[in-house]
């Protein structure tokens, strides 16, 4: 019953965050010729028309792009940041994190255009380099409030380094992992774009690139709007599996 | 069950415990009583070995030490049950009817029936200092070490939870640290009194078993001023 009231009330959310953007960029719409800034009406009036067997098969790539991509970031920067605060060295680690973090993602794009050559790789390699650096360095910095009087709780009852590490920093781990996946996915999200428009002839970020080539801004905004709509959507599904599967590990906000 | 000798600790250059000799026997319970701010917390983080950088010698003829702290620092994702039965995984002793004999007296007494399943957040101070203190007695330690762990609980159930430590452990050595007068004479049959810090040594009062609360308390008043 609590698992289904926090479901419909996560979806609430969103979808409050959804209309309010729609109702802006309604409002701004109205400032501009329907070529320049199309209103979302005029986008939801001509869905038909634009959504096409061409963009599902596209769609389709880039979700597996992003998929990919952030499946291995999330895994090696909340590894890093882990160790990295574990090990009491974050604050090195980080400066190398924030190196990479700072490389404009066109230039990492035709790096490796070069290296890869056009198709998955690119984008996927993107998403990895620059957003590793991102969940690592979140990783670390969520985990420097660890209570350190819980530490002191297991030394103190005969507890082990492992116990230590078992009973206070994993279970410290999960909301910061939840953060890690709904900042990480978006920031994803905007990475393929970028790689599919530098170095592929698939996906959306292609499709977009495009639209623009032609100046077709109702695509444009389209498009726009199915990022938006694929971004809430996977923020639900995250915000979910870890209120379903991990509730009691996100009181950590308001412990003692 | 406790020695020290010559116990010294400074955190950067300013000295907060001083040559400091403690004996306490098997069996005793002891009430360390100073100001606030003079060192009680580091002195039992020193005894239960989370501080290790002093100088002197500490000695606990015992490795079955349990600490309650000040604050109750309860485990955010465990339930009020699996918070008090933390210990006995740690210690990889079993649950068995024993234990559970001792968690449903301990239940019982903090008055946290109908709350075994609740999560810290949900628990008011009180019931949060509860559940550690009960946490700290369910392994059946020898020695306990109390760092002032009634401060949030309300006079009647503070009364109740002293009376059954004294009633189901008697021979257990404890080291009762606080600076609330009223609490000492019911848990000790000692006091260690340091008047202004822990610098420059302690005075230490037996309490007989004839002597009641209130003269106990005008006998260390006169101590202090």
């Amino acid at each position: 019953m609590k698992h289904i009231k926090i479901f419909f009330s996560t979806i609430k959310e969103n979808l409050i965050a959804f209309f309010a953007f729609l109702i802006i960029w309604q409002i701004s719409s109205l400032f501009f010729q329907d070529f320049i800034v199309p209103s979302p009406i005029l986008i939801f009036n001509n869905f038909e028309t634009l959504i096409t067997d061409s963009l599902l098969n596209n769609l389709e790539i880039t979700i597996f792009r992003i998929l990919t991509g952030f499946s291995i970031a999330f895994i090696i920067g909340s590894i890093i940041g882990f160790l990295s605060n574990l090990f009491r060295i974050r604050e090195s680690v980080n400066t190398v994190l924030i190196l990479f973090q700072v490389l404009p993602g066109t230039v990492l794009g035709i790096i490796y255009l070069l290296i890869f050559g056009q198709g998955n790789a690119v984008p996927v390699a993107m998403i990895i380099t620059l957003t590793t650096p991102l969940i690592a360095i979140n990783t670390g910095n969520s985990l420097l409030n660890i209570n350190q009087e819980l530490e002191d709780v297991v030394y103190s009852l005969g507890g082990t380094y492992w116990d230590a590490i078992r009973s206070v920093h994993l279970p410290a781990l999960v909301p910061v992992l939840r953060s890690n996946g709904t900042l990480g996915l978006g920031f994803a999200l905007k990475i393929v774009i970028l790689g599919e428009f530098i170095a592929s002839e698939t996906g959306l970020g292609y499709l977009l690139n495009v639209s623009k080539i032609y100046f077709n801004m109702r695509s444009v905004f389209f498009y726009l709007l199915l990022i938006i709509i694929i971004m809430l959507i996977f923020q639900i599904i995250i915000n979910l599996i870890f209120v379903i599967f991990f509730e009691k590990y996100l009181f950590q906000t308001n412990i003692q | 069950m406790l020695k020290t000798k010559n116990l010294c600790k400074k955190y950067d250059e300013d000295p907060i415990i001083h040559d400091l000799n403690m004996h306490l026997k098997r069996g005793e319970k002891v009430c360390l009583f100073a100001p606030s701010g003079t060192g009680k917390t580091t002195l039992i983080k020193i005894i239960n070995g989370l501080i290790t950088n002093y100088q002197g010698k500490v000695e606990v003829s015992s490795k079955n030490i349990s600490t309650i702290f000040q604050s109750p620092d309860l485990f955010w994702y465990k339930t009020v049950k699996e918070n008090i039965l933390f210990p006995l995984q740690l210690k990889n002793i079993k649950f068995d009817s024993k234990i559970d004999k001792i968690y449903q007296a301990w239940i019982k007494t903090t008055e946290l029936h109908n709350k075994e399943h609740l999560y810290p957040h949900e628990l008011s101070g009180g019931m949060k200092q509860k559940v550690a203190l009960a946490r700290g007695f369910i392994f059946n330690p020898d020695f306990i070490l109390l760092d002032e762990p009634f401060n949030s609980i309300d006079i009647r159930a503070k009364e109740k939870i002293i009376n059954f430590i004294l009633e189901h452990y008697p021979q257990k050595s404890f080291l009762f640290v606080t600076h609330n007068l009223e609490e000492i004479p019911k848990l000790a049959d000692k006091i260690f009194l340091f008047k202004k810090d822990m610098l420059s040594g302690f005075k230490e009062i037996i309490i007989e078993e004839s002597e009641d609360s209130s003269t106990i308390i005008k006998n260390i008043f006169e101590e202090l001023y």
